[in-house]
């Protein structure tokens, strides 16, 4: 090898190379991610407007568009009583899936019992195949056990559908926590019920709060189903309102239509901020590396 | 081939000083390595200087240039890693040609350098292999071949040997020092085991918690640690530190004493002892230069034996000091002598050896 | 749990192929006249429109977006810090947790014909006259809406996947010279080959069977432009009450899911997950 000293002048394009291509990173992804910003600040800003103006500047703030709140729309049910709704149809779709998937998660985690992994693949096939492709048969077991048009129809038609993933999600909890524990708990003199509920569920909590999360936002959040198996109006729940308030007033009033979507959009959005941190660490097993 | 220049180096990551003011140089064509425990901070010296981190402050220079903000891919360099980051859907001719084909040569010269560098390492028959088919030692070889072939004014090594067996490791660490030296390649050489260090650099960097704590060859590192960190990290089984000595001149003699334990400093030492010395010294001695003696004499402190270790050539005698139940010395027993567990015995330190640390501030004192 | 499971997916399963041999409707008569919905279904006028508009859709939103824009969005973002990239990952999961009306009423706003709508208003601004895009473009306006939704799941694959391979391959790949590109090309794309794969053969499974967004947004319109093999059975079973028919529709789709979830399952053995427990105590 020759004894040359080779020399590290460079230009200014190879010395920043690295800042260059961030830049080039970020503004690309500013770009791509534009339509998402800008959706969500309309929804914001035209609710509080009179007007807008190029986009995004209102010509007067105005409370006007909140009306929905204090006094009823004609031809739409009172904005409590569906906001109630829809809570009661969150939570329930939560208790359910919590008190179902905590036990379930564990015994997929670590039981063995035989067409367990007959059972795991089964539901990989279920979550990746939408249900929503049974709704004529959904609707006629609704109308069977009489629960066509009831709140508690959606509740528990939702949370079984969610339960198998739920419970694959919590078993990815479970299969976290180190055997020794379990181990441990057992040589200690505990039977296995008792190992799970004093050892094994309170190393859970935070699973059981992202499960929770998802099952009262994807409750919060239900359409099709109450879209296709709610008529009354005393049991509409906020999808069915903002649809509707979509249809009738979607070329006449915008701002009416970003307040309604923006009061229906809040508490999504207060717990996003709570799962979007457990979200974009979650990683989807089960795929060959 | 550059120097290297590391000038009052820092590097934060948020809050935490992973390296903290750090300088050293690395000359022309030499061999250092940078040791310590993990955490040290020795790994993201290495790194920056690979330009994979941009210093906090500070400068790094190769040769007279500053290249704190040159990229990886400008500075020449040929790195191994720990792990070998053998790119694992690549056969080893590919995962070699990798850094001359970012280079764009033409295909036969890509080939004509792949072969010679593999053949040099010996690994000229697997170029067809994928990593994962081949074992450890021989990943090892593609990593320096991949390193090696583009011909890099620095060679940077992090920790390369320790996913070796003990055999494989001894085989490689003579092997990587040979071809060092034919080369003459300026090579940095990241390390926790400070056996590597010693046998292959001609300087040793050590480092704890991100400082710089001494600097030289591994004879000055051995036998002039700067603190009790140096002194207890370098040497296998680890220098031994009793504590609680005062220094009490007698007439013109110096003595360290402890209880009823007195040793006479040598004359020719006790001129290098500092004007001022603490209230209390700690003595370290090194396993070899300990003797054990059956009967009480000059210099000798009292303790019982309280475990053997052979090691096959050398035997290992553990000794409980006496009335200081927590120091277990570990001495070399000279060959032939034979101890049994529970015999009294006393141990007489070679004074002309003995290290003195001021226990507050862990620095030498003679 | 099982017993849940079996009211609302065991039963539905083997109610449709029932279904489909009758010609109930909203009395909830049962009325077996034998293969009459399969004949009907050959003579359909509309299926071989369907069937196209499905398979655009399909291919479009999986390609540009639910692939495409999901493997850009995870190389983009693991190429910057975690602080950042973290930050783009969680904006593009807004529209997931976003009530599907609600989204829908942002691109319906977005493609609004009106100088309201955001490109027409954009399109003013440049003097241009504001243009339909209902009636210009309609499968393009439900494919960005179900992309922009769609892409986040083969995003956080992605990132994981990329995020698992060790660092010191890119450090070493940085040192040896290769820009962004060689490494994204020889080295990043060829380690996450499985994933793409996963990704690809889920999503396709989930756009052939889902009709929400389009449902909200086009409603299947104008005149069946949009219409998807999904929607045109929800539109048969609970706008026209068939469910008979309806029911023979959802066979289809029942179908294809059973093919895409052998398919793969036989790809992806999911071996790692079935690990056995480490317990034989009961």
């Amino acid at each position: 090898m020759s004894k040359s000293s080779s020399s590290y002048r460079l230009t200014f394009f190879q010395r920043n190379s690295q800042k260059i291509a961030q830049a080039v990173i970020i503004t690309i992804l500013v770009l791509i991610t534009l339509p998402i910003i800008v959706g969500y600040v309309w929804l914001i800003v035209r609710s509080f407007s009179e007007d807008i103006v190029h986009g995004f500047i209102p010509t007067k703030l105005t409370l006007k568009n909140w009306r929905f709140l204090w006094q009823e729309m004609k031809g739409y049910p009172n904005i409590w009583q569906t906001t109630l709704n829809t809570f009661l149809l969150a939570l329930g779709v939560m208790a359910i899936e919590i008190a179902i998937t905590s036990m379930g998660g564990y015994v997929l985690s670590r039981y063995d019992f035989p067409g367990r992994s007959a059972m795991l693949k089964f539901i990989l096939v279920l979550h990746a195949f939408p249900a929503i492709s049974l709704m004529v048969a959904i609707f006629y077991v609704l109308w069977n056990i009489g629960l066509l048009d009831k709140l508690w129809g959606i509740i528990l038609l939702k949370a079984s559908l969610e339960i198998p993933w739920g419970s694959w999600i919590m078993k990815g909890f479970y299969d976290g926590i180190p055997w020794e524990l379990e181990w441990a708990g057992l040589v200690d003199g505990y039977g296995r019920m008792k190992v799970w509920a004093k050892i094994m569920l309170p190393l859970v909590k935070p699973g059981m709060a992202v499960t929770a999360i998802f099952a009262f936002l994807s409750g919060w959040s239900e359409f099709i189903f109450v879209y296709t198996f709610i008529f009354s109006q005393k049991t509409w729940t906020l999808s069915r309102y903002v649809m509707g308030i979509i249809g009738d007033y979607r070329f006449a009033d915008y701002g009416l239509l970003a307040a309604v979507g923006l009061f229906y959009v809040i508490p999504s959005i207060i717990f996003f901020f709570f799962v979007s941190k457990y979200m974009i660490k979650l990683t989807i097993g089960g795929v060959k590396g | 081939m550059p120097s290297i220049r590391v000038v009052n180096f820092s590097k934060y990551f948020g809050k935490v000083k992973a390296v903290d003011n750090v300088s050293f140089e690395v000359e022309d064509g030499e061999f250092v390595a940078l040791l310590g425990p993990s955490g040290c901070g020795k790994t993201t010296t290495l790194l920056t200087l690979a330009g994979i981190y941009k210093p906090t402050a500070g400068e790094i220079y190769f040769g007279d240039q500053l290249v704190n903000d040159v990229p990886p891919k400008y500075r020449n360099i040929g790195m191994v890693f720990q792990n070998y980051a053998l790119y694992p859907h690549m056969s080893v001719f590919e995962n070699i040609a990798f850094p001359l084909r970012a280079k764009k040569l033409s295909k036969e010269e890509i080939t004509k350098k792949v072969k010679t560098v593999a053949k040099k390492l010996m690994i000229d028959q697997l170029l067809d292999r994928k990593p994962m088919q081949i074992s450890g030692g021989q990943q090892q070889r593609v990593a320096l071949a991949r390193a090696l072939v583009k011909e890099p004014e620095i060679l940077l090594f992090d920790e390369p040997l320790s996913n070796l067996d003990a055999k494989l490791r001894m085989l490689m660490r003579a092997e990587i020092k040979k071809l060092q030296s034919d080369l003459g390649i300026t090579s940095v050489y990241v390390t926790h085991d400070q056996a590597e260090a010693m046998t292959m650099a001609s300087r040793i960097a050590v480092f704890s918690m991100g400082k710089l704590v001494q600097y030289g060859t591994p004879d000055e590192i051995y036998d002039h640690p700067k603190n009790m960190f140096v002194a207890a990290f370098v040497g296998n089984p680890p220098m031994n530190f009793l504590k609680d000595f005062s220094v009490v001149s007698e007439g013109n003699s110096v003595y360290l004493q402890r209880g009823t334990s007195k040793l006479r400093l040598p004359d020719s030492r006790k001129g290098s002892l500092p004007e001022v010395v603490p209230e209390k010294v700690v003595v370290g001695v090194r396993p070899e230069d300990f003797r054990i003696e059956r009967k009480e004499v000059d210099n000798g402190i009292p303790g019982t034996v309280y475990v053997l270790e052979p090691l096959g050539r050398d035997v290992i005698v553990n000794v409980r000091v006496e009335n200081h139940e927590d120091e277990i010395t570990k001495i070399f027993a000279e060959p032939g002598e034979t101890f049994k567990p529970n015999e009294r015995v006393y141990i007489v330190p070679n004074l002309e050896k003995v290290h003195l640390f001021d226990p507050e501030t862990e620095e030498t004192i003679l | 749990m099982m017993v849940l499971v079996a009211i609302f997916f065991a039963a539905p399963v083997v109610l449709t192929v029932i279904l489909s041999f009758t010609d109930m409707d909203y009395s909830f008569q049962w009325n077996f006249v034998g293969l009459m919905n399969f004949e009907d279904l050959a003579n359909d006028y509309l299926i071989p429109k369907i069937l196209v508009n499905t398979l655009i859709y399909t291919f479009s939103t999986l390609t540009l977006f639910n692939v495409g824009t999901a493997l850009l969005l995870s190389l983009l973002t693991t190429s910057i810090s975690d602080r950042l990239g973290d930050f783009f990952r969680s904006l593009w999961m807004l529209p997931r947790l976003t009530p599907s009306v609600v989204y829908g009423l942002l691109w319906l706003w977005i493609f609004d014909p009106t100088k309201y709508g955001f490109i027409n208003n954009i399109r003013a601004f440049l003097g241009l006259p504001p243009q339909d895009w209902l009636h210009t473009s309609p499968m393009l306006m439900v494919v960005i809406a179900n992309g922009f939704i769609g892409a986040s799941m083969g995003m956080l694959v992605f990132t994981a996947a990329i995020k698992a391979i060790p660092v010191d391959y890119f450090r070493a790949a940085m040192i040896d010279g290769a820009s962004w590109f060689t490494i994204v090309r020889r080295i990043t794309l060829p380690l996450i080959k499985w994933q793409i794969l996963f990704v690809t053969a889920y999503q396709t499974l989930s756009l052939l069977t889902s009709y929400e967004y389009i449902l909200i947004i086009t409603d299947g319109g104008p005149v069946f432009r949009t219409e998807v093999l999904a929607l045109y059975t929800y539109h048969t079973a609970f706008s026209n009450f068939q469910f008979g028919y309806g029911a023979t529709l959802s066979l289809i789709l029942v179908g294809l899911g059973v093919v895409a979830a052998l398919i793969y399952l036989k790809l992806f053995g999911f071996e790692a997950l079935m690990s056995k427990p480490r317990i034989e105590v009961d």
